[in-house]
């Protein structure tokens, strides 16, 4: 690795390295994990770094050697996820009764553990769709699958959280009001942001 | 073109921000990687070497057979030497160049100057300590009474990640003061005795006796004084360490740990007026 490359791997990993770690938070479900993971894929991007930019999308390339390690991992170790919340900050923005924050957050709660417990390949579907917001061909790319199987993947996924969670009904009559996120977004909920595969608020944030 | 989200997939974005967002990513740093990754390339020539040699060997000692008892298939025990010397002396090289790494990962860490411990034998590092109270008496004679003024913290990993250890550092100005660790079932403020809330569920005390963490004037000596629990690595195996004691000559400090693990203590000398006790903890 000469000066040059070693340059660009140290800003890479100073740029990207906490957008990594939170979607590995979302696919392992728990710090230490999502920690080894990352970790692990920026080794295997460093041992073959030439390769990697000259990808169109380095980022791509190593969220790819990501996923890979995580099933890589499972085949090896499976475990009973647990749902650690560091704490119970209700984040459920302000302006609607106590009591539908307290269901919104025992959602959204119940939706982590059950997308925790999905297979490994339809968890990782979801947090590429739905937190990276990649498109169905993005996805493929870096599952190494087809846009077909993503499609049947994340409507599989999909339903199996709907039919875990049992709320559809009641989700359906809570749903009738204002989406939460538009009276208040916080920082990262921000619906503009969502465009955005590169948020500036991950940037240089390490 | 995307479709527009249904409420529940928008749901489930919230809910996958959120939960992301509230974990705080750790510092991930590149030129460690890097080095790490060397390591690895250097291992694994090593062990090249060794396989290469050990080949070499098994062929020479076949070659050497052939003559003599092949059809028996035993080993020659008069041509022993030449299979034997090939196949010994990769072993020592390996085991050295392993015993190299610890040394090597250290130097990175802010503070750490010499060797880190004088009982971890080449190829065996580090060992697995045991976690039953040790102690060192003070040797010298005050006043001064020794000073501590740092405490630092990082880690070392091996090869894989899977050797290594957790370190705590503590620097002393004046002489080296006495020490004593032990794991505790509770922590509380020396003197006042009221209950500390620390992170972790393994509370490691130290006890440094002739020593204080404070000026003549009585203001801290420590940066932050570290009177209330210090974040170490939040959520990890060494969460927080805390300053719960300091007064009449002993300094207490408790270092909290996810697990009761092997530790270990070793003082090294910086400068004739400056100590570190270094704090070693299996991972």
């Amino acid at each position: 690795m000469d000066a040059r490359a070693r340059a660009e791997f140290e800003e890479f990993v100073t740029a990207r390295s906490a957008a990594l770690f939170r979607t590995a938070v979302l696919l392992t479900g728990n710090r230490q994990d999502a920690q080894d993971l990352v970790q692990s894929a920026l080794e295997r991007a460093c041992r073959h770094w030439e390769r990697v930019a000259a990808a169109e999308q380095p980022e791509a390339y190593v969220r790819r050697i990501l996923v890979n390690s995580l099933k890589d991992r499972w085949r090896v170790r499976r475990r009973i996820v647990e749902v650690p919340f560091d704490d119970a900050r209700p984040s459920v923005p302000a302006g609607q009764s106590p009591q539908r924050q307290v269901e919104q957050v025992e959602l959204r709660r119940s939706m982590i553990a059950e997308l925790l417990r999905l297979p490994t390949g339809i968890r990782a579907v979801l947090v590429l769709r739905y937190f990276e917001d990649l498109s169905e061909a993005e996805i493929a790319h870096a599952l190494g699958c087809s846009t077909g199987t993503v499609k049947s993947q994340a409507a599989r996924g999909l339903a199996k959280l709907r039919a875990a969670l049992g709320t559809e009904p009641d989700f359906a009559v809570s749903a009738s009001g204002p989406p939460p996120a538009s009276q208040d977004p916080g920082p990262g909920l921000n619906p503009a942001n969502r465009l955005l595969p590169n948020r500036p608020a991950d940037r240089g944030d390490s | 073109m995307k479709r527009p989200l249904s409420p529940f997939e928008q749901e489930l974005v919230y809910a996958m921000d959120e939960y992301a967002q509230r974990t705080v990513p750790p510092g991930f740093d590149a030129s460690r990687i890097i080095a790490r990754e060397r390591q690895r390339v250097r291992v694994r020539i090593s062990l090249a070497a060794v396989c290469v040699a050990t080949a070499a060997g098994i062929a020479s000692c076949v070659a050497a057979g052939v003559p003599g008892n092949a059809d028996k298939g035993l080993p020659v025990v008069g041509n022993t030497n030449t299979p034997v010397a090939v196949t010994g002396s990769p072993t020592p090289a390996a085991s050295q160049s392993v015993g190299t790494l610890p040394g090597a990962t250290i130097a990175a860490s802010p503070v750490t100057a010499g060797s880190s411990s004088a009982s971890a034998a080449p190829g065996l590092y580090p060992p697995i300590w045991p976690t039953t109270p040790t102690s060192s008496p003070f040797a010298g004679s005050v006043p001064p009474v020794p000073v501590l003024k740092s405490i630092n913290a990082g880690e070392v990993f091996l090869g894989d990640n899977s050797r290594g250890e957790y370190w705590v550092s503590f620097e002393f100005t004046g002489e080296v003061p006495g020490f004593k660790a032990q794991y505790v079932s509770r922590v509380v403020h020396e003197g006042s005795g009221t209950a500390l809330s620390m992170p972790g569920s393994a509370f490691l005390q130290l006890t440094f006796s002739s020593a204080q963490a404070h000026d003549d004037s009585g203001n801290p000596t420590l940066n932050p004084p570290a009177t209330s629990p210090i974040p170490v690595r939040p959520g990890q195996a060494v969460p927080a360490y805390v300053v719960n004691g300091d007064f009449e000559g002993t300094v207490t400090v408790t270092v909290g740990l996810q697990h009761v693990k092997g530790f270990h203590l070793s003082e090294q000398t910086v400068s004739a007026t400056d100590h570190i006790i270094r704090l070693e903890i299996n991972l």
